[in-house]
């Protein structure tokens, strides 16, 4: 009894010595794939009326393994246009929302582009906004993975 | 009896034949529609929304103004947009989901929740579609009627299935996959029958920024397609900076013509002129000749040895024969060439 008593105890805490490890290793592994390759990058613009246009830089490493661009805008008065660049000068994507009423959420609208790539061109990628008279919210999220 | 039954049958078919032709008549004119079947999931409104896009430039807008109806997608993925008040002729307009909880003025670009398609319609346009596609929900749409969506789709398609290709690929080999997409557009535009599915491929070749490299293949574009008057062409014109050949050539002939009469007048003058210059005696050509390089008579007396009575007597000749009233008229006078004299 004693020593079926010791093998259980002894089995049970070569399990959650493993499930332990495992956690462990997973932690360790997501923590340090977060840390030294990938960044992220939240940036939000709010527009008031009388926002100017203004450029956002991304800044692309040549080590860069890829590159996620979300840009989402909700407006709800005025015209907003989101145009992105990459370093060249080419037009990558393009969207416009526009509204012409002021505080009714049924009248406003919302744009989302999504962009990935692999190996992106290294070099400042650039996300031009350009509001008129515009009231909304802009949200810019990227995420780049180094090699 | 015989004729009776004669006079009947041939009444019956004048009633066949005009029915046949009211019926194709009815056919040709019936009201037009869009309906198709869509894999949704349930993160997707019931809803769908049309939306009319009055230049290529206005592809990626949204607004609530742009959309003109809305209908329900039904439970097993099927919706049907009655499409009889739109106008004849034919213009690009977009269907759009929308999340569950979104507003409906939403556009998503890309990704695997992309959200909009676009397709050509008018009034009469039967229009048949079938998505094979969960994410995003208009990848792999299949036209089965309405042969100018067909081929307006397979732009989308050669687009999305090369843009995927590339965002896969390293930067050098995005580049040879991406000028070789727009190659394959530039002929496809160059040999597609239909305005807008030309101008299509047009726009998702990335023109903006090919054109100075392709300006021969753009020049002949703009003369093929000089004809169309809609939206969608007067846009494209404004954002190219190459002109098309077709210029208005109205002033030009009027430029022309002027040009020439005047010419011809002047010509013809100077003709008569030379013409009564042959009419002058030796001696009076030479004294002519003295007058257009201004000599006075004393000068002419000199020169000729005579006297000035004389010279005066042949200048009065040359101004009669010439129908000149004054020596400063002579000097004005242009020669056909110096052998006439």
């Amino acid at each position: 009894m004693k020593k079926k008593t010791v093998y259980l105890s002894f089995c049970f805490l070569l399990l959650s010595l493993s499930i332990w490890g495992q956690e462990q290793g997973n932690y360790v592994s997501v923590s340090s794939a977060s840390a030294n390759s990938e960044t992220k990058l939240d940036t939000t613009i709010t527009l008031n009326y009388v926002s100017k246009q203004e450029d956002i830089l991304v800044k692309i490493e040549k080590q860069t393994k890829s590159l996620e661009l979300m840009i989402s805008s909700s407006v709800n008065a005025g015209n907003l246009t989101i145009k992105v660049y990459d370093p060249n000068g080419n037009e990558e994507g393009n969207f416009s929302v526009g509204s012409q009423l002021d505080s009714e959420k049924s009248k406003s609208s919302n744009g989302t582009i999504c962009k990935s790539l692999n190996e992106p061109q290294a070099g400042n990628w650039r996300v031009k906004i350009i509001p008129i008279k515009a009231k909304g919210i802009i949200r810019i999220q990227t995420k780049i993975t180094l090699k | 009896m015989t004729r009776f039954y004669f006079k009947n049958y041939f009444c019956y078919l004048i009633v066949l034949y005009f029915s046949n032709i009211a019926t194709a008549l009815g056919q040709n004119k019936q009201n037009g529609f869009i309906c198709g079947h869509l894999k949704l999931d349930n993160t997707w409104d019931s809803e769908i929304y049309l939306s009319y896009i009055a230049t290529f430039n206005d592809m990626y807008v949204m607004s609530n103004d742009m959309i003109i109806s809305k209908t329900e997608i039904d439970s097993l993925g099927y919706f049907k947009f009655d499409l009889s008040f739109l106008p004849e002729e034919e213009n690009i307009y977009r269907i759009h989901l929308i999340k569950r909880g979104d507003i409906p003025a939403t556009l998503i670009i890309g990704g695997k929740d992309e959200n909009h398609m676009f397709f050509i319609a008018n009034r009469y346009l039967n229009i048949e579609l079938k998505s094979n596609s969960n994410h995003p929900p208009f990848k792999n749409v299949v036209f089965i009627k309405s042969n100018q969506n067909i081929a307006f789709q397979k732009i989308s398609d050669l687009v999305f299935k090369t843009d995927s290709i590339a965002s896969m690929s390293n930067a050098v080999k995005r580049q040879f996959i991406e000028n070789k997409l727009q190659k394959d557009l530039r002929f496809i535009a160059d040999t597609s029958k239909n305005a807008l599915v030309s101008l299509y491929a047009i726009y998702k070749s990335k023109f903006e920024s090919n054109y100075t490299s392709n300006i021969e293949f753009y020049k002949t574009y703009l003369r093929k397609w000089r004809f169309q008057k809609s939206n969608y062409f007067i846009s494209f014109r404004d954002k190219i900076p190459i002109k098309s050949t077709n210029y208005n050539f109205i002033p030009a002939i009027i430029f022309a013509f002027t040009i020439l009469a005047v010419g011809f007048y002047i010509g013809k003058s100077g003709v008569k002129k030379n013409n009564e210059i042959e009419k002058l005696t030796v001696q009076e050509r030479k004294i002519f000749e003295l007058l257009k390089q201004g000599a006075t008579n004393q000068e002419i007396s000199n020169l000729h040895n005579i006297e000035i009575s004389t010279v005066k007597s042949h200048v009065s000749s040359i101004l009669s024969k010439l129908k000149v009233k004054s020596r400063k008229e002579i000097m004005n006078i242009k020669m056909r060439d110096n052998s006439a004299v």
